[in-house]
């Protein structure tokens, strides 16, 4: 992009005088427009996990427009294409505006039609169906799917809800299908969830390493942090890892096509790489760092019956591991050899020596970025962890410039699943059901008795939809998320899960989606800013907004919902004869009563809320409810994370008024003193950043008893379905830049749908020919679970090579999930959607 | 009464007396696939075109990102060259002054290297009509 001062002058005349002239253009301040009657006020994006703040525009109750926020450090202003579009997602006609009953003959009918009802019949019918279910079937007779697009609130009530309140561990958050791999990864590595870095790595590295993440597309606002630095700073090298050439590649120094899963072998031979070119940091591992080997041969998270579990020597033992030293580990990877890992992947040797030099020279700071190419993985947790165990190996990590950075794909996926803990394992601030102390914490902080909590283990995702399936849960509650369109292998386990005549679905949503049109129930829902709300990004920052407009007609907040709901059970229908007889005091209550209105989540009375130029917003649950949920539900949660007892350290959060008044802050967030700015911490286990770091460490993983990471070391091992002579192709799915997940907010944006209409199979030419299909023609796409009719793109953003094609899946009309299949890490139960055998057809 | 409970009433009165046009009737919903079950294999609609002849495309508010009105199929965008601004957008039609300041505020000669990547925010528009009208309404003076 060359351009002589001259031509530049000559195009830009009033920008040039300007600049010469030394003065700042006013436009691109937090100016409002020449209507003076709209509001500005900040909230963070509704779509993905960078957490770029914007601002929001209303008039009348409406919102018209949208700004970058030039106050956020995150993107400093600048928005990706949905983010400039967030005015219009909330307008499509067809809002779901009233509670809508499948009846025929006014009753309840699976197959009737839906029908307008009240609030009050719903929660009728839906606490009947709970209670019958509960009493039937026991605690996972109910479930609930969740999702990391809750606000914090949203996903702690229905934490309290379901684990206290129906003492029922079903909960689950569609952030499983995407996280679960790099939290199962953080946990045994670290001891505790979350990177260690943050964007501001992006400023400061000399190589960036992507692998399998399309940053490009789904975390643009980083991207153009990234390409930004690439750009103003000569050395630096970008390398990027795919099965597939996209647009990431384009701006690649470095671009590099595997074969899918063999990312395994590419790490293990980078770390062999780093100890034989005796670039292991010897002083950080004997400091820092303990080893592992994990065991083997773990199975596919596929149905027990399945013969590749039965074949599998570990499926029921899959975390297992034991000690090692670091020989064993340098024997271990030194079959990774070039030649054998060049074999396996297709990846040229150079290619790989190069990528392996990145890590290993120790002058070069380099960052690793993933998403889903590692955590959709049936290996998920395995990969995720031979990545740490390159940048521990070398002690590149937890400094500026310097780190593994897990990219997490929803706005909050951190902030509400995981911190809030809305997985059938987890506890808020890094806890677990399973541990018997962490359950006395937590009800302690909910003034609950002793074995309120439920201890017995719910299912995950994956097993959720098997369950269903099999009838052993039987009412179900699905909010902010569309789950139907977005699980694998929907042929034979997602839609025999939600049709089940014995099953009673509840869907939350703002709009008529595939999931919510298969419901029992539809809950009509309020969105993104028309209810008070708080979300936590990829870089642990929490980040809060207010409520702008009131939503449309009926609809109700997730939040609002959750906590009406408890008010139709009494805790004699839902807790132990015995629990309630040890526990007099809760005799005849609701579990509105124990859980909502307990005196810490009431506390906060009706107020005004205000900005900092005075203007009042409102809060229709404060209105409803009379009280101040949103602040007493956060600061009731806030004491997981501040109490002087929690069992695991390093979380704090900031308080709800600080959040408000600023663009967040990152945690742990360390209080300095009254009126003072708290401090947040930017690069975590680093003494010079991290004050948690015990006096006399420079680097401690505090998150792990003895303050050290552990290497694990893993194999290659194949993925559960590989293409044969049959279904001779690899299947990958994944997303596109112009929408949002399954689409139901997106295909809903004029500008967005005419970008992107319809899914289309993206395939090599050369494949495309052998099977006689031409761009633009219809191909039927097939696999051992169901078939699809898509159209044929072979040029296009996505180049996959001979072999691979690549789908996107937020086309309700192009359901992809028919094809895929669910499969799991059996470590991390993430369903592997990157990895099936597909074949091709003419339609 | 107090002032917010005012301003309450005064929200709600003023949102049964704006303009909004009706959202669908709740008898009327129905999934983006407009009734195919989902068990049925449906056939793909036809591939949608990009539109040759250049359009006027409205924009609803100050930073929406313009459209783009002509093809860009095979545009290069990488580290060697910007078609884009490369054949024509330095001079014609030129980025709005928003694209030549950098993330510290200064302002530079040339476009901010974070806005390389222009289809981070322009696309171009097929003719697909939208499956779902919207009813966002821009700001009223």
């Amino acid at each position: 992009m060359k351009l002589n001062r001259r031509d530049f002058i000559k195009a830009n005349a009033v920008a040039a005088t300007a600049a010469a002239a030394g003065v700042t253009l006013p436009v691109m301040a937090q100016q409002t427009q020449s209507n003076n009657d709209i509001v500005w006020d900040k909230a963070p994006c509704r779509f993905c996990g960078v957490g770029c703040s914007v601002m929001v525009g209303t008039q009348n109750n409406r919102i018209v427009a949208i700004k970058g926020d030039t106050e956020s450090s995150v993107n400093k202003g600048l928005l990706c294409i949905k983010g400039y579009f967030l005015p219009k997602i909330l307008y499509g006609e067809d809002r779901l505006t009233t509670p809508l009953l499948r009846m025929k003959d006014g009753q309840h009918d699976k197959n009737g039609e839906f029908t307008p009802v009240s609030w009050d019949d719903a929660f009728t019918i839906m606490a009947e169906k709970w209670k019958k279910a509960l009493k039937e079937k026991g605690p996972n007779g109910v479930g609930m799917f969740g999702s990391g697009q809750w606000a914090v609130w949203d996903g702690y009530a229905a934490v309290k809800l379901m684990k206290a309140g129906f003492r029922s561990n079903n909960i689950e958050p569609n952030a499983r299908h995407c996280m679960a791999s790099a939290v199962a990864a953080f946990i045994r590595t670290f001891g505790a969830d979350e990177p260690m870095g943050c964007y501001d790595d992006l400023e400061n590295a000399d190589a960036f390493v992507l692998w399998g993440a399309n940053m490009a597309e789904q975390h643009p606002i980083l991207w153009s942090r990234l390409i930004d630095r690439r750009l103003t700073a000569p050395h630096v090298q970008v390398a990027v890892l795919s099965t597939l050439n996209n647009r990431n590649f384009d701006m690649a120094d470095l671009g590099i096509i595997f074969k899918p899963q063999t990312d395994l072998a590419i790490l293990n031979y980078i770390a062999n790489y780093i100890i034989e070119t005796g670039n292991f940091n010897e002083e950080f591992v004997s400091q820092h760092v303990n080893f592992r080997i994990g065991n083997t041969d773990i199975g596919y998270g596929l149905r027990p019956e399945h013969p590749k579990e039965q074949a599998a020597q570990n499926a029921d033992n899959a975390g297992g591991s034991v000690e090692a030293t670091f020989e064993e580990y340098q024997a271990f990877v030194s079959q990774y050899t070039l030649d054998y890992v060049h074999e396996l992947s297709g990846v040229p040797r150079e290619e790989l020596e190069a990528l392996a030099q990145i890590y290993a020279d120790p002058s070069i700071k380099v960052v690793s970025y993933w998403t889903m190419g590692f955590n959709q993985h049936s290996r998920g947790t395995w990969v995720n962890q031979l990545c740490y165990n390159i940048h521990l190996l070398t002690g590149k990590i937890a400094e500026p410039g310097n780190g593994p950075f897990s990219l997490t794909g929803q706005p909050t996926a951190c902030g509400t699943a995981r911190e809030v803990g809305t997985f059938s394992h987890r506890l808020p601030a890094d806890l677990v059901s399973a541990n018997e102390d962490h359950r006395r914490f937590a009800e302690k902080i909910w003034g609950l008795p002793d074995g309120a909590v439920a201890d017995t283990p719910g299912y995950h995702a994956v097993l959720q939809n098997r369950k269903l399936k099999d009838g052993e849960t039987n009412a179900y509650w699905v909010q902010c998320n569309n789950n139907l369109q977005s699980a694998p292998n929907l042929n034979e386990e997602g839609y025999p899960a939600y049709t089940n005549p014995d099953n009673f679905i509840v869907v939350s949503e703002p709009y008529p989606t595939l999931t919510a049109m298969t419901a029992d129930l539809i809950l009509p829902t309020a969105m993104w800013v028309e209810k008070e709300g708080a979300y936590g990004n990829s870089e642990r920052r929490t980040q809060f907004w207010r409520q702008q407009v009131t939503a449309p007609g009926d609809s109700k907040s997730d939040v609002w919902q959750l906590v009406e709901f408890s008010k139709y059970f009494q805790v004699e229908e839902v807790w132990s004869a015995e629990l309630i007889a040890n526990n007099p005091e809760f005799e005849g209550k609701t579990l509105y009563e124990v859980l909502f209105a307990n005196g810490v989540v009431d506390q906060y009375p009706d107020q005004e809320i205000t900005d900092a130029d005075g203007n009042l917003y409102r809060n229709h649950e404060m209105e409803d409810f009379g009280f101040y949920l949103q602040k007493g539900l956060y600061e009731e949660y806030r004491l997981f994370s501040i109490s002087e007892d929690a069992p695991k350290k390093g979380h704090q959060l900031a308080t709800f008024d600080q959040y408000h008044q600023s663009r967040g802050y990152r945690w742990p967030v360390i209080q300095q003193g009254e009126g003072e700015e708290p401090q947040e911490t930017r690069w975590r286990y680093n003494a010079e950043y991290d004050s948690i770091v015990e006096n006399g460490a420079d680097i401690q993983f505090y998150g792990n008893a003895d303050g050290k990471a552990k290497i694990y070391a893993y194999p290659y091992e194949p993925a559960a379905e590989e293409p044969d002579d049959e279904y001779d192709l690899w299947l990958v799915t994944g997303r596109m830049l112009e929408h949002w997940m399954a689409g139901s907010m997106t295909m809903r944006v004029p500008e967005l749908y005419r970008a992107y209409p319809s899914a289309v199979v993206y395939m090599h030419p050369k494949d495309a020919k052998r099977r006689g299909l031409r761009r633009g023609m219809s191909a039927k796409m097939i696999t051992r679970r169901g078939e699809m009719i898509i159209n044929v793109e072979t040029r296009g953003r996505n180049r996959p090579p001979e072999g691979l094609v690549f789908v996107p899946f937020f086309d309700a009309n192009r359901l992809i999930n028919k094809l895929t299949l669910d499969a799991t890490c059996p470590i991390s139960k993430e369903a592997d959607f990157k990895k099936c055998a597909v074949k091709v057809e003419r339609a | 009464m107090n002032k917010f409970h005012r301003l309450g009433i005064l929200l709600a009165f003023g949102s049964l007396i704006s303009f909004s046009p009706m959202i669908f009737s709740q008898d009327d919903i129905a999934s983006l696939r407009d009734g195919i079950s989902i068990p049925e294999t449906n056939a793909a609609t036809p591939w949608n075109k990009f539109p040759v002849e250049a359009e006027n495309f409205r924009l609803d508010y100050e930073q929406q990102p313009a459209l783009i009105p002509h093809l860009i199929e095979g545009y290069r965008m990488d580290l060697e060259s910007n078609q884009c601004m490369d054949n024509c957008h330095t001079i014609f039609k030129q980025p709005s002054v928003s694209h030549y300041e950098d993330r510290d505020g200064n302002i530079l000669d040339e476009i901010d290297s974070r806005r390389y990547l222009c289809t981070s925010c322009h696309v171009p528009q097929t003719d697909a009509q939208p499956l779902r009208a919207s009813l966002f309404e821009s700001v009223s003076d």
